[in-house]
């Protein structure tokens, strides 16, 4: 396991690893072309835990199955590029996948139990991993699991090391499969929801170990949640995605403390814990629009208190806050009226 | 102000016999009441017992040690229970938390809520039934299209609130909502949440309500009781347990919370408590008023 000291960490910090310009992706149905992902532009860096939010239905998990290729056969790009370390993987054939799947990229789900074999010892399955992608023999490769089981905190691996799944709790479970997903030493991890099924007390410790990883081993992480207050913990960059698109971008700082879209107050105001005592929580009303015919102008618009004439007209581009932090919003044009954030997160962290 | 409790529950002990040698001890002797109107909220980690204390007070397990009252009347003990069995099944309602599959997927939305209404005989006629099956579809912020539907042709966030429809269209006195929000959408979470606050406030039903995620049971509750495999290690009002926890396993928990605070959350400390050390030995006594331990 390379150590990558947080110097060095802080060098490469504004290094691309992984380039989505204008992405866009349709899946064929008998109904229609459903656009799930409309338009993405979007850079995660090397070990940065970049942290995509949205309701169910946003395309968050659709976004980061189709950079590793795994969605069905009726998906297609539309347009737009996938920049993988410079290369560009938008055309790779599954074959070429093949290679950079475990070595490049691995993805944790939200169900460990999904992912791993209930009959196969852990051990096993991470050496199976570990084969999979590099010419090692049968020592050096269970070597390598014990030192993986140890790195993710499994107490006396070489006695664990020939379990089977049901003897570990849901957390330890999901550990193992974050073992599996580094086994090959990835530059990035996609978890889609890792935490969500997890008790909080296990989330707690399962979030501290994600960043110890991130810090021993230089990994990046694109961390897909709908839980704010887990983001605001593991995540340096936030992205608020919003039917098939990317609505604001920011550090977690900026987009905590000075939210733009009014689709991320909506997300904020939904919180109970940001709610004051005795006062009813404001949800967003309806649902996301359904993507098969995606309406004209902001997709947001219809569920905007906010929305003006011209977001049922017009597309809002992205307007730039500052270098770091954009919001899709028709509010940000100079014209429009100026409508604070309904959202004071800054006096709740004076008192805490 | 001695109103008789909605629900006591006193020394609840529930053993699961699986073979002669393994039984387990899913609750392990749990005291605690609902008043009239209130909303106490339960709250522990998986496995800890919750969701059986749900089905034992509804009677879907036979309990085997300990007492059930509600509204007075001791519906733990058979006799009492078939005594009172029409009240008893008319004014204690539950939500389950994976609606999909509380609801029969063969029977309308309409025939969905309907049914208790029927079967506790509420309604004298037709079009009395149709009145009260579209006053509580209004209710839960459904319209009157929906009748019609399936359930299958609802979206999870809809689907709940047929289940929370039919609970509250006989009008219980207690309402046991077992993790109702644990499967939906943030958005949809706060809309349910806000929806159970105004029909509480409407219609003072007393709530158990039970959930592993504190930030919407601090929001809602009354009181708290957190559970630890089978036993309630501190129980008190919602305020005083946020500001003052006593047990460590609390503090853990109240911890591990995210709060949507980077900063915040960059820099505090979090308690942390090895669950396996816990024996569930001690006596549950009050500390402070209102305010119970388990030490």
């Amino acid at each position: 396991m390379t150590m990558i000291h947080e110097s060095r960490r802080q060098e490469s910090g504004m290094d691309p690893l992984l380039q989505l310009e204008n992405l866009s992706l349709s899946f064929d149905t008998p109904e229609g072309e459903i656009q799930a992902v409309r338009g993405v532009n979007l850079t995660v860096n090397k070990s940065e835990i970049l942290a995509i939010v949205g309701e169910s239905g946003c395309g968050k998990t659709v976004m980061c199955q189709s950079v590793m290729k795994l969605l069905p056969a009726n998906s297609r790009v539309t347009s737009g590029k996938i920049i993988f370390d410079g290369i560009d993987i938008t055309q790779y054939t599954e074959k070429q996948m093949r290679g950079l799947r475990g070595t490049a990229f691995s993805m944790i789900f939200q169900d460990p139990m999904t992912t791993l074999n209930p009959t196969i010892p852990i051990g096993k399955q991470i050496t199976e991993a570990i084969h999979q992608h590099s010419n090692v023999s049968k020592d050096e490769a269970k070597s390598r699991a014990l030192e993986l089981l140890d790195l993710i905190g499994i107490q006396d691996p070489a006695h664990r090391y020939d379990h089977q799944p049901h003897f570990f709790s849901g957390g330890m479970r999901q550990r193992c499969v974050l073992a599996i997903a580094l086994a090959s030493n990835p530059k990035l991890i996609f978890a889609d929801e890792p935490t969500t099924a997890l008790d909080v007390t296990v989330q707690a410790k399962m979030l501290k170990l994600l960043l110890e990883i991130r810090d021993r081993t230089g990994v990046a992480i694109v961390f897909v949640s709908h839980d704010l207050g887990v983001v605001a913990r593991i995540a340096d960059r936030v992205a608020v995605m919003y039917a098939g698109k990317i609505v604001e971008t920011g550090t977690v700082e900026e987009v905590f403390y000075d939210p733009r879209h009014p689709y991320t107050w909506g997300l904020m105001q939904a919180l109970p814990s940001l709610a004051k005592y005795g006062q009813p929580l404001k949800s967003i009303p309806g649902i996301p629009p359904v993507l098969l015919n995606p309406p004209k102008g902001d997709a947001f618009a219809e569920r905007n208190e906010y929305a003006m004439k011209i977001d049922y007209e017009k597309v809002p581009p992205m307007f730039q806050v500052t270098p770091t932090h954009f919001a899709a919003t028709w509010l940000l044009d100079p014209r429009a009226p100026k409508i604070p954030s309904p959202i004071c997160l800054k006096q709740e962290s004076e008192n805490p | 102000m001695t109103e008789t409790p909605v629900l006591e529950v006193c020394d609840l002990v529930q053993d699961f016999l699986i073979n002669r040698h393994f039984t387990v001890k899913a609750v392990s002797g749990i005291t605690f009441t609902v008043a009239r109107g209130e909303v106490f909220g339960l709250v522990g980690e998986t496995g800890s017992g919750k969701s059986t204390v749900a089905r034992s007070v509804m009677g879907v397990n036979r309990i085997t040690s300990g007492r059930i009252i509600f509204k007075g009347n001791e519906i733990s003990n058979k006799a009492v229970f078939h005594l009172h069995k029409a009240d008893v099944q008319k004014n204690m309602q539950i939500i389950f938390q994976d609606s999909a599959a509380a609801l029969n997927p063969h029977m309308t939305v309409a025939q969905i809520i309907g049914e208790p209404l029927e079967i506790n005989r509420v309604c004298k006629n037709k079009e009395e039934l149709d009145g009260i099956i579209n006053d509580n579809l209004y209710l839960v912020g459904l319209s009157e299209i929906y009748r019609d539907k399936y359930p299958g042709e609802l979206s999870g966030g809809q689907r709940q609130r047929v289940a929370i429809a039919r609970s509250i269209a006989i009008h219980p006195d207690l309402i046991i909502a077992d993790e109702p929000i644990g499967s939906l959408d943030i958005s949809i979470q706060a809309q349910i949440v806000t929806l159970f606050q105004e029909l509480q406030k409407k219609h003072r039903f007393s709530f158990l309500f039970i959930a592993h995620d504190l930030s919407i049971i601090r929001f809602i509750s009354d009181r708290i009781a957190v559970m630890l495999k089978g036993k309630i290690v501190e129980m008190a009002g919602t305020e005083e347990l946020f500001t003052h926890p006593l047990h460590p396993y609390t503090k853990s928990l109240i911890s591990s919370v995210p709060t949507p605070d980077p900063r915040y959350e960059r820099t505090k400390k979090i308690i942390e408590y090895d669950t396996s050390t816990f024996t569930g030995e001690g006596e549950f006594k009050e500390v402070s008023t209102g305010h119970y331990l388990l030490n």
